[in-house]
This record gives structure tokens, sequence and C-alpha cells, in this order.
């Protein structure tokens, strides 16, 4: 899959607990919960969201995988080849 | 009593309940009818949603809390009418048992101590539309119908089009800003309601306050284990295993579970915690879980997470915005180490839980790592003396030391 639907896919999550939050809003390298305010019920539905759209599911262990934009974009890239 | 003769006819004739709009906390005094799920002449059930309403907790799902018939329409929508308001009458299907009624009733007669709201805060004018003209309006067919439908007022407006004709791009720009009135109405009347409903609980409920530290170290061992290798569905948060916790507490300490009314404290039969929710955009909601103590913890965390999506997107229920017989709140996230909330009458107590802490501590003369946090509870001082508390608090505590008995 290519890194751009992939990026759409991510937003999209975010955007489903945040929807106020634009791509511009977020730095990609910074941790994902604190650029869009996201407590842990936020943070558990948006991986929900996104495991609905991806298929990936996402377990705790794998949590400092993910905490960034860009980490997270990288792991669904090697989840989803 | 002597029955007069009407009565005697009316016996044979099922009875009849008024539905009225509902009062959703001690804060609301009117609300607005967006539409009606139901018509005349329909039949309904107990606990369905039958109308969507805009409060000032936003988008509310309207329950029916009997079975029958609705046999009379009475107020239309879009309209805006004080809380009791009667918007349709319902013919029972069995004689009403009054159920609904215990649980309802202290926030309606809350609400009324809250009337002067009325007087202060502005109705969100934007909500409440009548008919709008859209005829000798420059405008196309499709853009006038849509607008008829959005109560949008076209008038003095100069479109896009040829010799400013008004086109679909101009409607959706002028229902964005449309929208974004509303919206900033309705956080308005939020906040005014918050402010009135704090206001009178705090000065008219004698507070007290006590907190105590909770050792959450094998509640977190716990959940670490539950949670390593499970999806994120069926992943469960600290909260859940608290308020599990605090609502077994609530079973052995039953007086910190009820209301405060004008003939003095009432036990509730259920234990409905009610969840301090933030919404993004500002304001709070305070949707409750059901019956807790009879819930598994993935069952609670189920309800976490489902009230918590609901209040985002704005299909809570009327039920859950009024029958929470204790509330709390949960400021830990966002990052205090504690929280003494002001009640929400007629309840009389809330509780808080701040954030997690790592601490060292000599257990047997040995320093070990725990984590830690705080609870905090606020208490009718009419109702719970400080030494119940205590014990309801430590209770609590213990409870968490065994999370897989929970």
């Amino acid at each position: 899959m290519k890194v751009a639907s992939i990026q759409q896919m991510i937003l999209e999550a975010i955007q489903e607990v945040a929807p106020e939050i634009e791509q511009d809003d977020i730095d990609m390298d910074e941790d994902i919960r604190e650029e869009c305010d996201l407590d842990s019920m936020d943070f558990l539905n948006y991986l929900i969201a996104l495991k609905k759209s991806t298929g990936v599911s996402i377990a705790e262990s794998d949590y400092t995988q993910v905490n960034t934009f860009n980490k997270m974009i990288s792991y669904l890239s090697k989840k989803l080849t | 009593m002597t029955l007069t003769p009407s009565d005697k006819e009316q016996k044979n004739m099922p009875e009849l309940e008024d539905i009225i709009m509902p009062s959703l906390g001690a804060d609301m005094t009117k609300g607005t009818l967006i539409q009606w799920l139901v018509k005349k002449g329909e039949q309904v059930n107990s606990g369905d949603i039958i109308a969507v309403l805009e409060t000032q907790k936003g988008a509310i799902d309207m329950e029916v809390y009997s079975s029958g018939t609705i046999v009379d329409i009475l107020v239309e929508p879009v309209m805006e009418v004080p809380v009791g308001t009667v918007l349709a009458r319902l013919a029972l299907a069995e004689p009403s048992k009054k159920v609904s009624e215990n649980s309802v009733a202290p926030m309606v007669a809350a609400s009324e101590a809250f009337a002067e709201l009325d007087k202060d805060t502005s109705v969100s004018e934007a909500i409440k539309v009548s008919d709008v003209r859209v005829t000798g309006i420059n405008a196309s067919p499709i853009v006038r119908r849509l607008a008829k439908e959005q109560h949008v007022d076209l008038t003095g407006i100069e479109g896009i089009g040829p010799q400013g004709a008004i086109l679909l791009d101009d409607l959706t720009a002028l229902l964005k800003t449309e929208n974004h009135k509303i919206v900033e109405r309705v956080e308005q009347n939020m906040r005014s309601a918050i402010a009135v409903a704090m206001e009178k609980s705090k000065q008219t409920i004698p507070h007290f306050y006590l907190s105590l530290e909770l050792d959450i170290t094998s509640a977190q061992q716990w959940l670490g284990q539950e949670n390593k290798a499970t999806p994120p569905e069926q992943h469960i948060l600290l909260l859940a295993l608290l308020l599990k916790a605090m609502a077994n507490a609530l079973v052995k300490y039953p007086k910190l579970n009820g209301f405060y009314q004008d003939s003095g404290f009432e036990q509730a039969n259920a234990i409905h915690i009610g969840n301090v929710i933030s919404l993004r955009q500002g304001g709070l909601v305070v949707p409750a879980i059901h019956d807790v103590d009879n819930l598994s913890v993935s069952e609670v965390m189920q309800g976490l997470r489902d009230i918590t999506a609901r209040s985002r997107n704005g299909h809570l229920r009327s039920s859950e915005l009024i029958d929470a017989t204790i509330t709390v709140t949960n400021m830990g996230e966002r990052g205090a180490d504690s929280v003494f909330g002001i009640m929400y009458p007629p309840q009389v107590a809330i509780l808080g839980f701040g954030k997690v802490r790592k601490v060292l501590q000599l257990v047997n003369d040995e320093v070990k790592e725990k984590e830690v946090l705080t609870a905090s509870l606020s208490a009718d001082h009419r109702v719970i003396d400080g030494m119940l508390a205590a014990k309801f608090l430590n209770h609590l505590a213990k409870q968490l030391q065994q999370p897989e008995r929970l």
C-alpha cells in the first residue's frame, strides 16, 4: 500500500476521535497523543478505528512503535506489505 | 377518594401517560425537539428512541419509559420548550407502575430549583427556527429546496451566480457559518448551565473532602497481563477497574449512593455511575453506566468506550443523563494529582481519581517501587460523616489489591 494512502487512513482514524484536527496541526515526529490531545480512551478508539480501516490489530506491547505519526506509518507499511 | 362517573369510564380506557421534555440533569431547563422518530398511532416499547433533542448537553436520543401507542403528538419540530412540556401522549399497554418516576423525580425537582437559569441564559434562537421565506429570491430550485429543508434564510444574500444568483456553493458556505454559530451558541448555553448548577451546588450543599492514596501496583500488573496481547477493542483501561472497585465499595457503603431531597436522603436501589466526560469543543457531559455492581470489568470497559464515543457524536440517551446515583471525575490523565469535585445535585458524593505516580515505599523495612494514585471524595455532610467516607475509601483501596477478583 502507498504511504500516502496509509497516511490518509491514519488521519481519518485520528479525526474519528478528534474531528477538529487537520494534518497541519500534527508534528509527524512528536508524540501523537500530545499532538492531538488524546487521552487513553481516545487513543484506544483511534487504534480501533485504524483496525477497522486497515485490519491491523495493534497490541499494547507495540505501543512504543506507534507513538508518533511517522512511526505509525512505518509500522503499518510493514504490516500491510 | 370516590370515583366520579367519568373516572369510572376512564377505568376501562387505556391509561394515558404524558411524554414530556425530560430534564437531563440539574442544570437543564429547556430543550429543542429536532425530530420525531415515531408517528401518531405507532406502537412503542419501553426504551425505544422516539425523538431527537438538542439540549444544553448536545444532541440527545430521547427514549420512552413505558410501552404503548402514541395517541397524540402535541409539539412539532423544530421547537424549543421548557423542561416538563408535554410533547406527546402515550396510551399505555399496561397500567403504569410508575417506576420511571422514582429516578426522574429528583432531577426534575432539582431542575426546578435551578429555574432561574431561564432568565439568565439566552435561548438558542439559532436553533429555534420557523418557516423561512424562499420564494422571490434569485436562487436555483435545488438551493431553494435545500434552504427550506435546512431552515436557512436566503433574504439579502448575494450569490456568486449570474446577477448574484445564489448557487449551491453559496448555500454550503452559508450553512457552514450557520452551523458554526449554532455550535457556539450551544457551547455558551452549556457553559452557563454548568455555571449555574455548580454555583448552586457549592452554595447549598455542605461539602466535605477527604482523600486516600490507592496502591494500584497489583492492578497495573494485572492490566498489563490482560492487555499484553489483546486486540484494542478488548483492551481494558485502569478506569474500568476503578469503577468496578468503587461499585463494590458502594454495595458495602450504600449511604454514598443516592439523592438528598426536601424529604431527606433516599438511598438509590441501583448503582449508576455518572462519568464526567470533557467534550473536545469545551464543556462536559455526565452520562451514567448502569448497574456497575452487576457488570464484569470488561463490560464496564465496553460501557465506558460506548458512552465516550456517543458523547462525541451526539447519541447519548436521555435516561443515561438523568439517572446517575453518584459521579466520578477522572482527572489523572490530564495530569493532576488529585481533584475534589463539586457534587451534582441531588447526588451526595463525587469521587475524583488523580494521575498514576511511581513512588518508593517502605514495606516490611524494604524499599519497594509502587504505583499509586489519589482518590478524593467530596461528600454531603447532611448525609455522610467523615468516618463513613474514610471507610468507603479504604474498602475501595482494598478491592484494588485483588484485581483478578473484581
